[in-house]
Parts: C-alpha cells; sequence; structure tokens
C-alpha cells in the first residue's frame, strides 16, 4: 500500500442541506486495499459523507478525488465510468432489491444496466459463492431469504461489476450477532484476498472497531479524531472519543455493573452547531476560546478552519492522560494563527493519527 | 395486592402459540423465570426468540393471536393469567410499568406530556390535580428532566429522542410500580444515550427497591446493568445465570456461541460466527431447539427437549450439561454441527 | 401564525386566479365571444347588450380587472334576459344548497364516524361485516337513484314527506320535513365512504404503539378509544372533509334537481339551458369559493388537531 497514492482522497468537503450543516469541512484519505470504519452518533453526517464520497450527495463544497479523477467533475460518461467502480451497500438491503424479481435476475441487472458484454459477465452462482450462499438462493424471490442473506445479496449485486471501493452504510444494523459477524468476516475477506477498498460507516464502535484498519469518529459533521484502530480503541485522544469508548457496552467481564454515562445531553442540533469546537458544550476540557464566537471562530462554512481546533500529527508519543496546559493553548490563539502551523503539519503522513482538539494541538507552545 | 414473601415475579412453565391460518405455532415453550423483589434481571436473545412475547404475555398485552396453552404467570403470588379485564387494568401501569422500544411512538403526537401523563395517573388515583402535578414533577426530576412544569405543557415532539425515553420512564415511575419490564428500551437511541438511560434505570431501580426485566439483544447492556441473565433461544430460556458466571463460563453452547459472536472493539480480527440458521417456527425441532447448530450436539440432543438443570447458581437447559448418562452413551449426530 | 396567515393568502390567490380564468374564459373560445355564449339564434340587441354588460370588446386583460374588481365589490353582473343582478339570484339560491349540504356533511359524519369507530371496535366481528357491505352499497348507489327511491317510497307510496320545494325558514318544521329526503339522499353515499375510512384510520391507530404504550399504563379502554384513538384517527377524515366539499356541492345539485328545490343547482341547469352566461360564471364563482373556503377551513383544523404540522409547514416558528 504504501508508495501509492490513496484511492480516494476527500479535501475540504462540506454538505448543506438547507439550514442543516450535514458535514462541515472534513479532509480525509481511504487507502487501497483497507477498511476505513467511518463512526458517528445520529445527525453526525457519517451517512451523509459517505453518500458524498460515492457520488450520490450532488454539489458539494469541496473536492473528492478517486483514483485521481474528481468524482464531482467531468463528463456524464467520465463520471459513470468512475461510478462504476464504487458500490454501495445500503442498510436497507430488502427494500434495495426489487421484490418483483427473483435473486438470479437481480445479480446480473448491474450487468444489464452498464451494458456489461457477456464475456465480462459473472455467473450469479459465482456471485453467491462468493458471498458465502448456496447457488439456490438465486431462484428466489427476496422476501423469501432472511435478513442477514438479504444482505449478502445486496454485497454480490454490489461486487458483480468488480469494483474498486464499497461503500458499507451501516451493513450490519438490525441483524443479530451471528448474522452480523458472519457479515463482517465476508467484508474482511473481500478486502484480503479481492483488494477491494471499503469505507464502513456504522453507528457501533464495536462493530468498526473489529474490523476496520483506521477509524474516523464523526461529530457533528466534523471528523473530530482519525488514526489506526487499535490507535483510536486503544489510546483515543479526543474527549469525544474517549466518552463514545466509555459508553459503548462491551461483552466482558470488566463491563460488570460499571457505571458509565460520560456525556450529558445530546447532540446540538446541527442547523446550529455550537461556535468553535461542536463538542464544546459538553467537553469536560473545554478552555474559553472554544466557547467564544469573538476570537474569529464562525458558524459553519470554510473560514471557520483557519481556527478550528487544527489537525495535529501522530500523537503516539502523547500520552492520553497527559494534563492539558490550557495556557499555553490560549497564549497561542492570542498570539496569531495557531492554526495554520499544525495544518501544515497534518500534510505528513497519512497513516498518522490526527484528531480535532485543541487539548492535543497546544501541546507544545514555542514549536 | 399485598406482597407475600414469595418471589415478586413467577413464570412458570409458560407455553405461547400464535394461531395463524388454524395453526398453532409454539413461540415460548416451557418458559420459567423468577424475578424477586429488588432483581434486575436481564433476557437476552436474538430477534424472533420470543424475548418481547414473553414480555407482553406477563402484562396480559400479548398480540391478538397469541394464547398461552399452558403454565402460569404469578405476580406477587396472584396468578395474572386468571384475571380479569379490569384487574388487569390496575395492574397495568400501577404495579407492573412498560417501557418500549422507541419512546417516540410510545407517545402520543397529538396531546401535551402533562394531560398524557394525568390520564395514566387518574386511571389509578383518586387525588387532585395537585397531587399529581406534585407526582409528575417528582417523577421527572428524577429521570433527569429539568424545569418539569414548563415541560408538562409540551408536545412529544418538541422533546430529543433521549428525552422521551427519559419521560417514558417518568411515566413508568410515577405510579411507583414493583416491576418495570423494559423492552429495548435503548435500542433507538445513540450509544452515549443509552448509557444515560442505562444509568438511570440502574439509579431509579436501586432507589426505589423496583425489579427490572431488561429484555434486550445486547449483551454489554446487560453485563453493565443486571444480576442475573436468562438467554432465550427459538422460544426457550436455555440458560439462567449471574451475569458474572455467564460472561466468564457460559455453559449452553448457545450462550457461548452467542458471546463469541458480538463484534467488539477489544478482539480485532475475524469474529466467531454460529453455523446455520435460528429454526422457524413453522419447523418445531423434537429435541433441543440448538441441536443443530451445536457443535457438541449428540444424538440424544436431536431427539429429546433437554430439562432444566441447575449447575451451581445457574440454571441451564442441554444434555451435554445434566451430567446424565443418556449424553454421554448417545452417538454423535452425523452431519449435524462440526 | 406565519403559516396560517401565508395558507389565507394562497387561499384568496386561488380565488383571484378562478376569477381571473372564468373572466378570460369567453374571449378565450373562437369565435365571436357574444355570439359563442348566446347561440346563433340570438337576436343582434342581445348580442349587443350582452357586449356591453360584459365588456367584451375590451382587451381580456380588463375583461379580468373589471370582472374580479366587480366580483370583489359584490357585483357579479346581471341577468341576460331579467335585468335582476346576479347577485341577488345566488344570494337566494345559495342558503337553500348551503342548508343541504351542511345538512348531508353533519349527517354523513354522525353516521359515518359513528358506525366507522364501532365496527373498527369490532374489527371481525358480524357486525362489522353487516357494515361492511352494507357501507359499500350505499357507497356505489348514486345519490339520485337514492333520492328516487325515497321519493317513491316516502311520498308517492305514504306521504310521509312532501316530495318538493325547500318551503321557508319561517315554518321550522315544514322546512326540516323538506329538507330531509334530499339531505338523506346526498348523505348515504358520504356517510357510507367516511364509515369505511374510518374505520380504516382507526384500526391503524389502534395497532400503534402509542396505544399499546396507553395500555401497558393501565388506561382505560374508555379513554383510549374515544380521547387518544379517535382524535389520531380523524385525521384523514378532516382531509377528506375539505376535498369533499366540492363533491357534497355537486352531489346537491343534482339532488336539489330531483326533489325541485330551488338552489345553485336549478339556478345553474336553468342558466345554462338558457345561455344565461353571468349567471352560470357568478354560481362557478361562488361554488369555487366555498371549495376553496373549505379546504382552507380543513387546513386549519387539521393545525389545530395535530401540533407537528406546525414544524412542517414553516420550517420552525
Amino acid at each position: 500500500m504504501t508508495g501509492k497514492a490513496p484511492l480516494v482522497e476527500v479535501e475540504n468537503v462540506s454538505v448543506r442541506f438547507g439550514e442543516v450543516h450535514a458535514v462541515d469541512g472534513v479532509s480525509f484519505t481511504v487507502e487501497r486495499g483497507e477498511i476505513l470504519g467511518l463512526v458517528g452518533e445520529s445527525g453526525s453526517g457519517k451517512s451523509t459523507l459517505g453518500r458524498t464520497v460515492v457520488g450520490l450527495v450532488r454539489h458539494p463544497s469541496g473536492r473528492i478525488v478517486f483514483d485521481g479523477r474528481s468524482v464531482h467533475e467531468g463528463s456524464r460518461a467520465a463520471q459513470r465510468a468512475l461510478r462504476m467502480r464504487m458500490q454501495v451497500i445500503f442498510q436497507e438491503a430488502k427494500a434495495s432489491l426489487s421484490p418483483r424479481h427473483r435473486i438470479g435476475w437481480l445479480l446480473q441487472e448491474p450487468y444489464a444496466i452498464n451494458k456489461v458484454p457477456k464475456a465480462g459477465r459473472r455467473t450469479s452462482e459465482g456471485l453467491l459463492a462468493e458471498v458465502g450462499l448456496p447457488a439456490e438462493i438465486a431462484t428466489k424471490y427476496p422476501h423469501q431469504v432472511s435478513g442477514g442473506q438479504a444482505r449478502r445479496v445486496s454485497v454480490a449485486r454490489a461486487i458483480a461489476l468488480r469494483p474498486d471501493f464499497l461503500f458499507a452504510d451501516e451493513a450490519t444494523a438490525g441483524l443479530d450477532a451471528s448474522t452480523a459477524a458472519s457479515l463482517l468476516n465476508m467484508l474482511r475477506d473481500l478486502v484480503d484476498e479481492n483488494g477491494l477498498t471499503i469505507l464502513l460507516v456504522s453507528h457501533d464502535l464495536n462493530v468498526v472497531g473489529a474490523i476496520a484498519d483506521r477509524i474516523a469518529v464523526m461529530y457533528l459533521g466534523r471528523i473530530v479524531e482519525m488514526g489506526p484502530a487499535e490507535g483510536v480503541v486503544g489510546r483515543p485522544s479526543h474527549p469525544y472519543t474517549r466518552a463514545l469508548l466509555a459508553s459503548v457496552p462491551v461483552v466482558d467481564a470488566s463491563e460488570i455493573g460499571r457505571v458509565v454515562a460520560p456525556l450529558e445531553g445530546e447532540p446540538p442540533s446541527s442547523i446550529a452547531p455550537p461556535p468553535g469546537c461542536h463538542f464544546h458544550p459538553r467537553c469536560a476540557h473545554a478552555i474559553p476560546p472554544m466557547l467564544a464566537d469573538a476570537s474569529g471562530v464562525r458558524r459553519g462554512g470554510t473560514e471557520a478552519h483557519g481556527l478550528l481546533p487544527p489537525l495535529a500529527r501522530s500523537t503516539t508519543d502523547m500520552r492520553s492522560d497527559d494534563r492539558l496546559d490550557e495556557e499555553v493553548v490560549v497564549r497561542n490563539i492570542l498570539r496569531g494563527q495557531p492554526g495554520v502551523r499544525f495544518a501544515k503539519r497534518s500534510q505528513e503522513g497519512v497513516r498518522s493519527s490526527r484528531k480535532q482538539c485543541w487539548r492535543s494541538s497546544g501541546m507544545s507552545g514555542s514549536n | 395486592m399485598s406482597g407475600t414473601g414469595g418471589p415478586l415475579l413467577e413464570i412458570d412453565h409458560l407455553d405461547v402459540a400464535y394461531e395463524l391460518h388454524g395453526r398453532a405455532l409454539r413461540v415460548l415453550r416451557d418458559v420459567s423465570l423468577t424475578v424477586g423483589r429488588a432483581d434486575v434481571v436481564g433476557l437476552v436473545g436474538e430477534s424472533g426468540c420470543g424475548k418481547s412475547t414473553l414480555g407482553a404475555t406477563i402484562v396480559g398485552l400479548g398480540a391478538a393471536n397469541a394464547r398461552v396453552t399452558g403454565g402460569a404467570i404469578r405476580f406477587n403470588g396472584q396468578d395474572v393469567l386468571s384475571l380479569d379485564e379490569a384487574a388487569l387494568h390496575r395492574l397495568r401501569g400501577a404495579h407492573i410499568a412498560t417501557i418500549s422500544q422507541d419512546p417516540t411512538a410510545a407517545l402520543n403526537p397529538l396531546f401535551r406530556v402533562g394531560r398524557q401523563m394525568r390520564d395514566a395517573f387518574k386511571a389509578h388515583v383518586r387525588r387532585s390535580r395537585s397531587e399529581f402535578q406534585a407526582r409528575a414533577v417528582r417523577a421527572m426530576g428524577e429521570v433527569g428532566i429539568p424545569d418539569a412544569e414548563t415541560r408538562l405543557r409540551c408536545y412529544p415532539h418538541q422533546f430529543s429522542g433521549g428525552m422521551r425515553q427519559r419521560l417514558v420512564t417518568a411515566m413508568a415511575l410515577m405510579l411507583g410500580p414493583e416491576l418495570i419490564i423494559a423492552d429495548e428500551p435503548t435500542s433507538a437511541l445513540d450509544v452515549t444515550t443509552e448509557a444515560q438511560i442505562v444509568e438511570l434505570l440502574r439509579r431509579v431501580c436501586a432507589e426505589h427497591g423496583t425489579s427490572l426485566l431488561y429484555i434486550t439483544h445486547n449483551m454489554g447492556v446487560v453485563a453493565r446493568l443486571c444480576d442475573r441473565v436468562a438467554v432465550m433461544y427459538a422460544g426457550s430460556i436455555v440458560e439462567e445465570s449471574p451475569v458474572a458466571s455467564l460472561l466468564e463460563r457460559p455453559l449452553h453452547p448457545y450462550s457461548r456461541a452467542l458471546l463469541a459472536a458480538v463484534p467488539s472493539y477489544r478482539r480485532r480480527g475475524a469474529l466467531a460466527t454460529i453455523p446455520g440458521s435460528v429454526p422457524g417456527l413453522a419447523s418445531p425441532q423434537p429435541g433441543c431447539a440448538f441441536a443443530a447448530r451445536c457443535e457438541l450436539a449428540r444424538m440424544v440432543c436431536t431427539t429429546r427437549p433437554p430439562d432444566r438443570n441447575a449447575v451451581e447458581d445457574s440454571v441451564v437447559r442441554c444434555h451435554a450439561r445434566d451430567g446424565s448418562l443418556d449424553y454421554a452413551d448417545s452417538p454423535p449426530v452425523p452431519g449435524v454441527g462440526r | 401564525m406565519r403559516h396560517v396567515l401565508r395558507r389565507i393568502g394562497l387561499a384568496g390567490i386561488t380565488v383571484l386566479l378562478v376569477m381571473a380564468v372564468l373572466a378570460a374564459m369567453t374571449s378565450l373560445v373562437p369565435g365571436e365571444p357574444a355570439r359563442v355564449i348566446l347561440g346563433p339564434r340570438a337576436s343582434p340587441e342581445l348580442i349587443e347588450r350582452v357586449r356591453e354588460e360584459m365588456h367584451l370588446d375590451d382587451p381580456i386583460p380588463v375583461q379580468i380587472w373589471i370582472f374580479s374588481t366587480n366580483a370583489l365589490r359584490g357585483d357579479l353582473g346581471k341577468d341576460f334576459v331579467n335585468g335582476i343582478p346576479v347577485r341577488d339570484l345566488v344570494a337566494n339560491a345559495l342558503s337553500g344548497t348551503v342548508a343541504l349540504a351542511l345538512a348531508s356533511m353533519v349527517l354523513g359524519v354522525v353516521f359515518g364516524v359513528g358506525l366507522g369507530v364501532i365496527s373498527a371496535a369490532r374489527a371481525g366481528s358480524l357486525f362489522d361485516r353487516a357494515v361492511g357491505v352494507f357501507s359499500i352499497t350505499l357507497l356505489s348507489v348514486p345519490s339520485y337513484v337514492i333520492g328516487l327511491l325515497l321519493l317513491l317510497f316516502l311520498s308517492v307510496a305514504h306521504q310521509w314527506l312532501p316530495a318538493s320545494g325547500a318551503g321557508s325558514i319561517e315554518d321550522p318544521a315544514d322546512w326540516l320535513s323538506r329538507l330531509a329526503m334530499p339531505t338523506i339522499a346526498l348523505a348515504v353515499g358520504w356517510g357510507g365512504y367516511l364509515a369505511r375510512l374510518t374505520r380504516a384510520s382507526m384500526l391503524d391507530v389502534l395497532a400503534s404503539e402509542h396505544v399499546r404504550a396507553a395500555r401497558a399504563l393501565g388506561l382505560p379502554n374508555r379513554t383510549i378509544w374515544y380521547r387518544y384513538a379517535l382524535r389520531n384517527a380523524i385525521t384523514p377524515i378532516i382531509a377528506f372533509l375539505g376535498v369533499g366539499a366540492g363533491w357534497l356541492l355537486s352531489g346537491a345539485v343534482v339532488v336539489e334537481l330531483i326533489f325541485n328545490r330551488p338552489g345553485l343547482g336549478r339556478l345553474m341547469v336553468d342558466a345554462v339551458g338558457s345561455r344565461n352566461y353571468t349567471i352560470v360564471r357568478g354560481c362557478t364563482l361562488v361554488i369555487a369559493i366555498i371549495v376553496i373556503a373549505a379546504n382552507l377551513i380543513a387546513d386549519l383544523m387539521l393545525r389545530l388537531n395535530d401540533p407537528r404540522i406546525d414544524l412542517q409547514g414553516s420550517g420552525r416558528s
């Protein structure tokens, strides 16, 4: 994977639906052959972001580059060719399968739609085998199969065109544990054996944490922390990631009788997100610059990013319990543009962990 | 409904069937479960295992085509199944409260919250308006809804999802029930909100000495909240154990497989799965319902349903755990399990 | 509140549009408008009078302007034949039609909603099935057939009720007895439809989670049914009442003919027969205004009934 350019590059992408800032200036990359887990609570914009990446949301601001080509620019034919290489598995697997056709027909439909020559087509049986389903499923209608099987059928349909990239939107939601587990194993196999790249969007940190190579944590339209999965779940830096990790129930003896309610209240509305760091009203580490609009942080829009909590580089050397030197942070801000320097630094090394939090960015005032 | 000193809720060999096109589909098979006073019991199982049916049957709110075909449910020593409609109405809300999965759907959207609470209050207590106001405000304060008097005049849609679940909890608490049946109360909520509601239920049940039957598919929440846990599979309780012993040494092969299959960020890598699928209601198994997917299955498992066996603090339904020679002598099943 | 004002404004604009269409319609037909209106055998004097009366020589926008401003002042023009102001003709006829339509609406709602609620309460029972067959029958028989049957049975065979005319409100007993049969004739189909609608809507609500939750709180069935569920179930019924007002009025026209009641129906049919265009136009405008008003009222009632509509209508308020 090293040396190659990322498969997907997302640069400063924002999506607004009327007054709702669904996605607010997000940048990240998806490397070839990895599972990138995108986790967040409802309203965090994770699904919208995923949909934007595969071109389902029109006219986002910012830029999305897939394998060197822009997803939202270029001729219709070029965009279409690009989108054939990016497929989606939706949460409502059954709803996305037409009830009037047998599964075998549905599996061949992508070829018919895209006028793929016979030679380039795979048999329904072959596709079903790939997702671990018996061949006789092809003769059934969608309502005759179980939820887990329907989910696998939609994966089979998605991989029919041999895409490079799969966006799985809450692919395991509503499935029983064992069914979800085998679906996740299958996704992992697709990545390991076929070199597929997956953007796995889920509200469940357990799901994302179990199989993703890297994890991005979203809160109110922004990625607040991103890095290798072991780092994000093992040494979370952002206070929100920590709260999320503390909240997630784990099947483990250590969970017995654990009293946790790390966060009060619920995420604020994405119509009028709090100024500064969106998380600050619920954050135990919040300091004045995060609270104030006056320091130049504006609501939404791209200008905000000059003063947004900057993107810091890998923090593996930073102990998660390091005390925050609030004074240094405040001084830094008062001095001028504390964000710029760090934002530049973040361009180095895509594999490093980064996060958006004043706390970790202000570690060294003199740097 | 005075206390008799016995357990608060006793479910005894309960059988429930759905009548469908003239056929009876057994959804609950020989279910026995006891909830003591101030006990917090988890009822875990995958979708369709019958856990919600059990919760609904306890308060007589099962589906229209559900029939109790055997067994008994005793609450405070009184047979719930023999109660007439009026007695059931007095039981529900006042003695056994129910919190359901979707707090948004559980509140009538057209009526102010205060009105809905007052109607519930008036259904059980002949008291003045001011008495209601005091109790409602106290209940809302307990569940962490600030500014209760103003909030009473609001409509449900003016609350956030987490606040609605608090509200439903406040309605359940208001009448001081002895038992709360919570059916997936946090499934529709985000994890940080879920954590808040779980803590809330733990706190209010402890403070009031209320018993809680917590129905869920989420083993992690059970670990966090419950003292004991009953694991359901295909209409039967296959294991009932203290939470710690279930997590550390699950006795039933299904419990073990289920625990291993739950994804966890702490266990990265390939996940364990259970081969096969849950048997449909229409094709009941003569033996143990899990036999076809069980790695310990032998011939006896496919022919005779296992009995309940006490093993230390647990009760388990498994031939492999009953210590008898039937299992030991039984030949392996060809082509089943692994 | 902003939404209410906007909704009222929208209704006003709709009325103005209707006026414009009515005013322009004559001139949009090919040929000499007055001759088109009056037919080939009209006398030149009459044609001349009509041209003047309706300002047919002016450009269309002027015609629209004159008609609309006049109509807003309450002047709907004059009857071609007698020179009586159309306003007076319509005003006389209106009371009878509105009385008939309102009475049928009330009767239909009482019976339809009542039967619907009871059959939902006993869904699947013999009573429910009987009501189902009965209401579909009522629904599928046209009101004039029912009107004729009522006439034959109650007036011709038994002479229990007067067969025709509207009577006068000064003699209430007579007035009511003359209103009874047309009302029933008009109401049954409407009532049958409402019964089906109410039953379906009630069953939907009764299956909902909040009804279950109310049961789980131990609320008495009566409270759940008549206070909670009915109010939820009423939403589609109110919506239907708005749309159905047009249906009722057009039904009233037919029923008025059968029972020989003075009213908008009679007036319009006679006017069409004598090519009295100003009357037709005036009646159409009044009916349009009533239908638009009914929809407006239904909309506002829906808002009153459902606090959530506020959110959808005007974003955040």
